[in-house]
């Protein structure tokens, strides 16, 4: 009888939960907040659109709230107790399964040995009876306990986590080569108090764990802006050791290096950059993922073969840096984004300290069960009220601006062919007008012009005025126009597509698109949840499109709505107002060169 | 309880002393006015001189004036409220009211049963209910305190004296018919039955003797019946009542508005291709009533397409033979258009039946049941009967109401001319029915059969009756307005148990989706006409798409329409971009007039 649909009660609980393992909240109810720091800590989000949430109970995000020390009961309780109609008693059945399975498989050090013990013999015969992880372990100790070799302790709790069972991995960790250091507590910078939130250090205690096995590898789940950099140094300064710290991008590895010689009192010369440009190791390193899986011509010096798979090492020569100092501690800084091959590496690294850091734990490859079972499980979640308080949940309102296609354009709009079409509707000259518009509409708001092809952009900023940054921009350029945006010498840049690609972009609390897609959708809403800072005081970011009306821009336009809509953004379509219509029937349609045959160094710093 | 003893002991002690009493006396005591004022009579007079003598009255400082003695003041009032409600002598439902309103206070009249609770001013219906047979089947069943067990027994002993001996006798008397209970039991019981209006209290005119007893009528019908008991009122959740009928004509009529619905040449029914794509299309019933009116998917599009040709909203293309395909009627564009609401109230009158004739409303049976007109003439008084007897303030089982209709009786049955007609309806394989000679087992499950198809087809579907489920988990239903104007019967004037969209309880998302957050019949089959369907019951039921909303223009909806729809339902503002692109999907003229 108790299925979703087949209410007994209508109570006022915020939750209706599904059979399928959703959850939907409805944010207007009063039990709402409630139900959200409930939520948290053993479910995912998958969407928050206006008004109803949607949330998805998955083994991993009940294995991450038991290594919590949440226990089933109470998370059936919980659902209970704030669920409108009755739990569909599958999904309760399933939560007390996945959650039983949490820690019916240890890893342990015995005798010196690693040893993987199952809570019963049924569980050992499963094991022994799948032919990956019979692969990976050793002889068989007892009825329930295998030996393992320590080279296999990443690969064999990936294998067991793929049949379902999350491993308790306590085998403890390697101390590292000792770096003694410590936090300033000023800035060096800016002469500043510098005192951690507590919340930050909640978070590296929580994966510190006093030092014990228990801790010492997981993800801390935090907001942008949240200060992810400091939660890194606390865990950096709790261990004392030489730390390798992965990140995204150039741009973030300088930041990483400023952050820690602005607030620790580290030797600037101990910091190693390892990028395109520097290859420094030293005890402190900070390098990008995109450099360790670099495919390099050149065979790497290798320094320790032992820990690394030999395929991987070859077709990936950097990432021998994993073997060539004797790191205490791994950070891998937006581990959502962490590329394959490195996943391959920390398989071997067991016996390191790891510590991922993230503002989500969902992957667009789906690989979270491998972020699960080899960085580790979630460690920290800041309370939303925290964040709330913050202002990190502030956010920005989009705006689709309908741009008719001047008169004169139209009659050859309706007869080109689709690829024609979508570039004449990208480059609707009436868009110009808008931009003014816009841009006269925020005065004094940092802005960034977003768009797809360098003819539209030059024909965009060189009446504004504005610099353009494109993909071919030398770095050292984009440099100083970042230097001079950020200080707001400059006010307006225009970024291309390819630019938008490869640099991370400046904060801004206006950005307006005038063409192309902003990248895929996962990459879209994080360089916009980026981009778009909200300032200090205003605590309000804009985001614009412009798309021409009825044309197929405003079909993928649609794609973009909806996807910007489920991430919670506000999402209002306005038409143009007349005036820009006229002023565009006067101005003639821009020209046809391919962006990738455009000069570089447009920019007009 | 207002004016009735407090201690029915005292008052059958009161009873003997009044028994002692000459009926010229006992008339010149409750012609004594009110308490406290004195009763004016002739010195001398010997039915004061009576009353005097045994103490009922004293002399007054007036001479000539009388006074009620201080000890029987509350036995005055008793006897004269007794008087002013000659319940049993003139049984008339009038006389029960003004009891049920003199002696009941409002809660207590509320009490009475749970589903009174909305009503407690409404006498007519709580007399009509206390004076019924199923009232006196349910009395004292129902739940008690603890303490009340032991006089809910003797309350039952006292019941079945009543129903089956006599159905009043003197009050006083009481203890003589009740040899071997015990004084204080035996009042208790008393007073547990008057409290529950099952016992009611009357004045027997020729001499004045209080009487208690059962309702008579009801009483009365009870003896002649077996053992088979009249439904008991039931409560039930996950309430239905909507008039899915309607839904169903208006989704094959649109997809009809698009192509012409081609019938086969043989039986001139829809191609199978066609009733599994229209079937997509229909709202879903939850599953418990499916099973209770046998209308599955292929019923319903059956159903829908006899109630539009039958309201000619659905006409056969004349050019054709007899397989011609069926396009919209002249009205079908105007009803389509209309809410909800109107479209049933136009298709209504067609099927509504007038003086107690309901013939129309047969014609949505199914074929094998309405053909022979004979054995429909016959049919129809028993089907109509058997459905004014379900109530309308509370639910009964299904169950309860067909093993009871069928044990009263059923034309199938009874009547010998009717047994043959009825094998050739239903029973299809049964055993009886192929050798022509059904028991009458077999004929009463085919009239209870009978009995579910018609509720489900005929009522259920116009929005006659609402159904839910019982606490063991099967059907129960009541009638509405609607069942009862539907079946010729004077209208209560009770409001629909629940108006269309009122209890629609759903959001519109930025994102397209469309969420409910409690199931709503009305709204679901309302957004079915320009969403697809994603989900079902509760949680994301919906999605609007560009396909969806321009299908619904194809078949007559526009933007304002469909934008209407959704803010009646919803339960915060439909999001901006929702609105716009509608508008949009819906007609560039329509975007134009911004």
């Amino acid at each position: 009888m108790e299925s979703v649909g087949q209410p007994s009660t209508t109570g006022d609980g915020p939750l209706i939960v599904q059979g399928d393992r959703t959850i939907l909240a409805e944010v207007a109810s009063p039990r709402y907040p409630e139900a959200r720091d409930a939520l948290v800590r053993f479910a995912e989000l998958v969407k928050s659109p206006e008004h109803v949430h949607t949330y998805r109970i998955t083994p991993l995000s009940i294995w991450n709230a038991c290594a919590a020390g949440e226990r089933a009961e109470e998370i059936v309780g919980a659902l209970r107790s704030l669920s409108r109609y009755p739990v569909p008693d599958h999904i309760a059945t399933e939560i007390e399964d996945y959650a039983a399975r949490f820690g019916s498989l240890t890893l342990d050090r015995q005798e010196g040995g690693l040893v993987l013990n199952a809570r019963d013999e049924g569980l050992a015969a499963l094991i022994a009876a799948d032919k990956h992880s019979m692969a990976l372990v050793g002889d068989r100790l007892s009825v329930t306990s295998f030996s393992v070799p320590p080279v296999a302790r990443g690969q064999l709790k990936l294998a067991l986590i793929r049949i379902g069972y999350p491993v308790d991995d306590r085998a403890g960790y390697a101390a590292g080569e000792s770096f003694p250091f410590s936090l300033r507590k000023e800035t060096l910078s800016r002469a500043r108090a510098f005192d951690a939130r507590p919340y930050q250090r909640a978070a590296a205690e929580a994966f510190h764990a006093g030092g014990s096995d228990r801790g010492g590898s997981g993800v801390v789940v935090l907001p942008c802006g949240a200060g992810k950099t400091i939660v890194g140094m606390l865990c950096m300064e709790l261990l004392q050791t030489s730390t390798l710290i992965l990140t995204t991008c150039v741009t973030a590895v300088r930041q990483w290096i400023a952050e820690l010689i602005d607030k620790t009192d580290i030797d600037p010369q101990l910091i190693g950059e390892y990028t395109g440009q520097k290859k420094e190791v030293r005890p402190i390193t900070v390098a990008t993922y995109q450099m360790l899986t670099h495919r390099g011509r050149r065979p790497a010096v290798v320094e320790d073969h032992s820990t690394l798979p030999e395929d991987e090492e070859a077709k990936y020569p950097h990432l021998t840096l994993f073997g060539e100092r004797d790191w205490g501690l791994i950070v891998y800084d937006e581990v959502h984004l962490l590329p394959a091959p490195v996943f391959q590496v920390t398989a071997s690294l067991q016996a390191r300290r790891r510590l991922g850091l993230t503002a989500t734990l969902v992957r667009e490859d789906h690989k979270e069960d491998d972020v699960f079972a080899l960085i580790g499980p979630k460690k920290y979640d800041v309370p939303w009220k925290e964040m709330e308080k913050q202002g990190w949940i502030a956010k920005a309102v989009c705006t689709e601006i309908r741009v008719p296609m001047p008169a004169h354009m139209r009659m050859s709009y309706a007869t080109a062919d689709a690829r024609t079409k979508f570039r004449m509707a990208s480059e609707n000259p009436a868009k110009i007008d808008q931009i003014r518009e816009i841009l006269a509409a925020h005065p004094g708001e940092p802005a960034l012009v977003i768009g797809m092809y360098l003819d539209q952009l030059d024909a965009i900023a060189r009446p504004l005025g504005l610099p353009v940054i494109t993909g071919a921009t030398p770095q050292k350029t984009r440099d100083t126009l970042y230097a001079d945006f950020k200080s707001g010498k400059i006010r307006i840049l225009a970024v291309s597509k390819v630019a938008n690609f490869a640099v991370d972009l400046p904060e801004a609390s206006l950005a307006i698109q005038v063409s192309g897609t902003f990248g895929s959708r996962q990459e879209e809403a994080q360089r916009l949840g980026r981009v778009l800072r909200p300032k200090e005081l205003a605590n309000q970011a804009y985001f614009y499109s412009l798309v021409s009306r009825d044309t197929v821009e405003q079909e993928f336009a649609l794609k973009r709505q909806l996807f910007l809509c489920e991430q919670g953004y506000a999402y209002t379509i306005r038409l143009a107002s007349p005036a820009a219509g006229v002023a565009a029937d006067r101005a003639p349609a821009g020209g046809d060169a391919d962006p990738a045959t455009a000069p570089p160094g447009k920019a007009t710093a | 309880m207002r004016l009735f003893p407090n201690d029915w002991q005292e008052f059958l002690d009161e009873l003997a002393a009044w028994g002692e009493l000459s009926i010229p006396a006992r008339k010149a005591f409750l012609d004594a006015t009110a308490p406290g004022l004195s009763v004016e009579a002739a010195h001398g007079d010997p039915a004061m001189a009576e009353l005097c003598d045994i103490g009922f009255l004293e002399e007054s400082e007036n001479p000539d004036h009388f006074d009620v003695v201080e000890r029987w003041v509350s036995f005055h009032q008793i006897m004269k409220s007794l008087e002013k409600y000659p319940l049993f002598e003139s049984p008339g439902l009038a006389a029960l009211c003004s009891y049920l309103s003199e002696h009941f206070t409002p809660p207590e009249r509320s009490q009475l049963h749970e589903s009174l609770a909305l009503l407690p001013n409404d006498l007519a219906r709580i007399a009509g209910f206390v004076s019924s047979v199923e009232w006196l089947q349910g009395a004292f069943t129902r739940k008690v305190r603890l303490s009340e067990v032991g006089d809910l027994d003797t309350a039952r002993a006292l019941l079945s004296f009543f129903t089956e001996q006599r159905d009043r006798v003197p009050f006083r008397d009481m203890e003589e018919y009740f040899p071997d209970v015990r004084r204080e039991p035996l009042c208790d019981a008393i007073r547990l039955g008057v409290q529950r209006a099952v016992f009611f209290l009357g004045l027997r005119r020729t001499d004045l003797e209080p009487l208690i007893g059962v309702w008579p009528a009801a009483a009365r019908r009870l003896r002649r019946l077996s053992v088979v008991l009249a439904p008991e009122p039931v409560s039930v959740s996950q309430l239905f009542h909507h008039p899915f009928l309607i839904e169903d004509m208006t989704s094959l009529l649109a997809a009809a508005r698009i192509d012409p619905i081609p019938l086969r040449r043989g039986d001139e029914r829809p191609f199978t291709r066609f009733v599994e794509e229209a079937a997509t299309a229909l709202l879903t019933l939850p599953d418990w009533l499916e099973g209770l009116t046998g209308l599955a998917l292929e019923a319903r599009i059956d159903l829908a397409l006899q109630a539009l040709r039958l309201t000619g909203l659905l006409v056969q293309e004349e050019n054709g033979t007899g397989a011609s395909p069926l396009v919209p009627g002249q009205q079908a564009v105007e009803w389509m258009r209309r809410p909800l609401s109107e479209r049933r109230a136009l298709v209504l009158p067609v099927f509504a039946g007038t003086h107690g004739r309901t013939p129309r409303l047969f014609d949505l049976m199914e074929e094998e049941w309405t053909s022979g007109d004979a054995a429909r003439e016959e049919i129809m008084p028993w089907v109509e009967q058997a459905f004014s007897s379900v109530p309308v303030t509370s639910f009964i089982r299904f169950t309860d109401f067909a093993e009871y209709q069928a044990a009263i009786g059923s034309p199938l049955a009874s009547s010998s001319g009717l047994a043959g007609a009825a094998t050739n309806m239903r029973t299809g394989e049964g055993g009886a029915a192929g050798t022509g000679l059904a028991t009458e087992e077999a004929l009463e499950e085919l009239w209870k059969s009978f009995l579910g198809i018609f509720l489900g087809r005929c009522i259920l579907s116009l929005g006659g009756a609402e159904a839910g489920v019982t606490q063991d988990g099967r059907p129960g239903f009541r009638m509405t307005d609607t069942g009862r104007l539907l079946l010729g019967m004077p209208r209560d004037g009770l409001p629909e148990p629940d108006d269309d969209d009122a209890g629609a309880e759903l959001i519109v998302q930025p994102n397209y989706e469309v969420v409910f957050l409690s199931p709503s019949p009305g709204a679901e089959a309302e957004l079915g006409r320009f969403c697809e369907r994603v989900g079902r019951e509760v949680g994301v039921l919906f999605r609007i798409t560009r396909q969806s909303v321009q299908r619904a223009a194809a078949a007559g909806l526009d933007a304002e329409r469909v934008l209407a729809t959704l803010k009646a339902g919803s339960k915060s503002p439909v999001p901006p971009n929702v609105m716009h692109e509608i508008r949009g999907w819906m007609g560039p003229s329509t975007m134009e007039a911004e």
